[in-house]
């Protein structure tokens, strides 16, 4: 008897473990899920046949944590808009990274869950690869969204997400020191020589350098407003003259004593302070911190400051500011992807647009935004930052974008950092880039 | 005597089925993973290329940078940890009253979690707002702020001494007790024997402590080798790479290309480096019996 139970036992912990070594495969992960769902739809069913036209859809929607309160403002607009379903909101704390890895987990492996979810701009591509993405093209009308973030949406001649909010790389300065912002690199040294030890200006421009994705956005930027190229139709053209040129303007800047060299370990966020303490005349940063540097207590540059279009470098005929931002995605592996596809687009739409740019001022992305009197009023800067958004350029789409990503950003640290030669380092990444697209 | 046998299989069964799950399976899963052709944007293409990962990350310069980095890393830190952490326990060792309390206090970095860790050190290092240059400056050591995240080199000196920092109270509690296990009587008759403080140190306190300090070694150097949470938030590998490491590596096959097959090899690998330097360790153990 005792013999036999433990034989039992045994056996329980063998069917354990081997279920446990097929759920580790996606397509295994997919089948319990799925089973899962059958079970529900059958208590679904039956619940419907009780209280008929009362079907209740339960949608969950993944997105960055926000302190403010903003998205619950814009969850309870849509839940007036759509009665019959629950959306069920859940925030991510931490930056794009940490979003992404825990998006990651679910998504790989084919999970029904989150149904709607925020992406950031560079992951349209790879995650439309993977096949996560609901294809969403014939689904909005574009026209009602502007040009530069359809760009981020786009891959492979669809859509992929609808657009919410966009941020295009601009020049902060200080409008009470300067009248007239530098339209070129020469403008921009001159300027900052003449006023650098002056009025408490300490530092002339401050742009980001920290291996990652704030080199590659930041020399991305300076490349093509010198008329340099990533990719062009499915070209690799990053390894130019005019490349060259702007990375090593980037460098000079380092070595006039006009940026500092603790450019190569900043993050957009971190040089915040800098400006903020009126220590620096000029800023490349996303407008997106336009609210942080206006509003905050401890800011001293409140109203002193204004946005322009980047200057544009020696070679290049006019400005070419990467763009970031964010947007909304549907799973395509969702069990409700049409109520899900409506609910991205409310989550995206004018009236949540407006909601959130009034309140964290950022730029929306949904054109008819921009002529709401209120929210102009609100972000004085907005008219500005539209006219840089028509210059506005991606990062190189393609699937391997994080790899490309990491190439550049490693190269072109080892440049800035006089570890490697530029030549040595625009070649590197045109051959990596190569090797990737193909 | 079959019964006893039985209940013995019985009663280790759960641990058995417990390191199957956590250990066995996934890391057979990931061996397999590391033999075939495996990206998540590219799923139709997925395929068993046998060794071929293996050997594109062996041709890469990357690997042995990252190797190196590491390397450096690990025995810089484990090294400055066993020095500062035996220094904190022979204080704390010596100190009879208020025991409890240096103890307490002592332990505070190792309570902190790493990311947290990352963001004060990093703000210490800022040249605008640090509290390191502004008393480099102030003392005249410094005419003007000095960037040190941002130059190779001096990067990896901040992410050494941070970890330095967060790990040497695990390390000055575990030769505490190693200390504390040494009778007193001998530090007595030897000084009764004219032995001075060195001699005591070098013919007592050290052999007493000899297997603590292989426990040590043993925990911090692996744990040393996976660092991942300082270089993640304070430098991003940077600056010029010269701080990524092997698992930050992996970190971006696997998170960021979202390259499953070559991120497999790549831990498989940092596998097989921790196992090697654990067997080493072990193997030094026993001859210590």
């Amino acid at each position: 008897m005792k013999r036999s139970i433990g034989l039992l036992l045994i056996l329980a912990v063998l069917l354990s473990s081997s279920a446990c070594a097929s759920g580790g495969s996606p397509a295994a992960a997919k089948e319990e899920i799925s089973s899962q769902e059958t079970e529900n739809q059958g208590d679904a069913s039956q619940a419907s046949s009780e209280a008929a036209d009362a079907k209740q859809t339960n949608l969950t929607y993944v997105t960055g944590a926000d302190s403010s309160g903003t998205i619950l403002e814009i969850i309870k607009a849509a839940q007036e808009e759509f009665p019959n379903v629950t959306i069920d909101l859940q925030e991510i704390p931490g930056n794009s990274d940490d979003i992404k890895k825990s998006l990651i987990t679910s998504l790989a492996a084919g999970q029904d869950d989150p149904d709607i979810f925020s992406m950031d701009v560079i992951w349209t591509t790879q995650f439309a690869s993977a096949g996560w993405l609901e294809d969403l093209t014939d689904k909005y009308d574009p026209a009602l969204y502007l040009e530069g973030p359809l760009s981020t949406v786009s891959y492979g001649g669809k859509r992929w997400a609808v657009p919410d909010y966009t941020d295009v790389q601009s020049l902060f300065y200080r409008s009470d020191l300067i009248d007239e912002p530098p339209a070129t690199w020469d403008d921009l040294v001159r300027l900052s020589e003449e006023h650098q030890g002056k009025d408490g200006i300490e530092w002339g421009v401050l742009f980001q350098a920290f291996q990652g994705e704030p080199i590659v956005c930041n020399s991305l930027t300076f490349i093509k407003s010198n008329g340099g190229e990533d990719i062009v139709g499915g070209e690799v053209k990053i390894n130019s003259p005019q490349a060259k040129e702007a990375l090593e303007f980037m460098r000079s800047l380092i070595d006039k004593g006009i940026t500092s060299e603790e450019a190569l370990s900043q993050k957009p966020g971190d040089q915040l302070p800098v400006f903020m303490e009126g220590k620096a005349l000029f800023m490349l940063n996303w407008p997106g911190n336009y609210a942080s540097l206006q509003l905050s207590p401890e800011s001293k540059v409140v109203d002193k400051f204004s946005i322009a279009q980047v200057p544009v470098g020696p070679s290049g005929t006019k400005p070419g500011p990467t763009v970031g931002g964010w947007n909304i995605a549907v799973n395509s592996a969702s069990d409700e992807v049409e109520v899900s596809v409506e609910v991205a687009k409310f989550l995206a739409g004018e009236e949540a647009q407006t909601i959130r740019t009034l309140a964290l001022l950022t730029t929306p992305a949904y054109a008819a935004v921009f002529d709401n009197p209120e929210v102009d009023a609100a972000n004085p800067i907005l008219s500005l930052i539209k006219a840089s958004l028509g210059n506005a350029r991606s990062r190189p789409n393609a699937p391997d974008y994080p790899a490309m990503s990491q190439l550049i950003a490693v190269n072109f640290s080892k440049a800035l950092a006089k570890q490697s030669a530029f030549d040595e380092s625009l070649a590197e990444v045109e051959k990596g880039m190569q090797d990737l697209i193909k | 005597m079959r019964k006893e046998n039985l209940l013995g299989y019985l009663l280790i069964a759960p641990a058995v089925a417990l390191i199957t799950f956590i250990c066995v399976i996934p890391l057979s899963q990931t061996i397999l993973y590391s033999l075939r052709y495996y990206n998540l944007t590219d799923q139709a293409n997925e395929r068993f290329i046998g060794l071929e990962n293996y050997f594109k990350l062996f041709s890469d310069s990357k690997f042995y940078d990252n190797l190196a980095n590491t390397m450096i890393f690990a025995a810089v830190s484990v090294v400055l940890q066993l020095l500062v952490g035996l220094t904190a326990a022979l204080l704390m060792n010596a100190a009879s009253r208020g025991a409890v309390l240096v103890r307490a206090v002592v332990l505070v970095p190792y309570a902190i979690p790493g990311v947290i860790v990352a963001q004060m050190f990093s703000f210490m290092f800022h040249g605008d707002f640090g509290v390191l240059n502004a008393l480099l400056r102030q003392s005249g050591i410094l005419s003007s702020a000095f960037p040190f995240l941002a130059k190779p080199g001096w990067a990896m000196a901040c992410i050494i001494i941070t970890n330095v920092w967060k790990q040497f109270p695990f390390v000055a509690l575990l030769l505490l007790s190693g200390l504390q296990t040494i009778p007193a009587e001998l530090y007595e008759s030897a000084e009764v024997d004219g032995a001075g403080a060195l001699k005591r140190f070098a013919y007592i306190t050290l052999p007493g402590i000899r297997q603590m300090v292989l426990v040590v070694l043993l925990f911090r150097t692996m744990a040393d080798i996976r660092i991942f949470d300082l270089v993640y938030s304070m430098t991003g590998g940077g600056p010029a790479n010269t701080t990524s490491t092997l698992l930050y590596q992996a970190y971006i096959f696997l998170f960021k290309d979202m390259n499953f097959g070559l991120g497999s090899a790549w831990s498989t690998i940092i596998f097989f480096i921790i196992l090697t330097i654990s067997l080493i360790y072990l193997s030094l153990f026993q001859k210590e019996e």
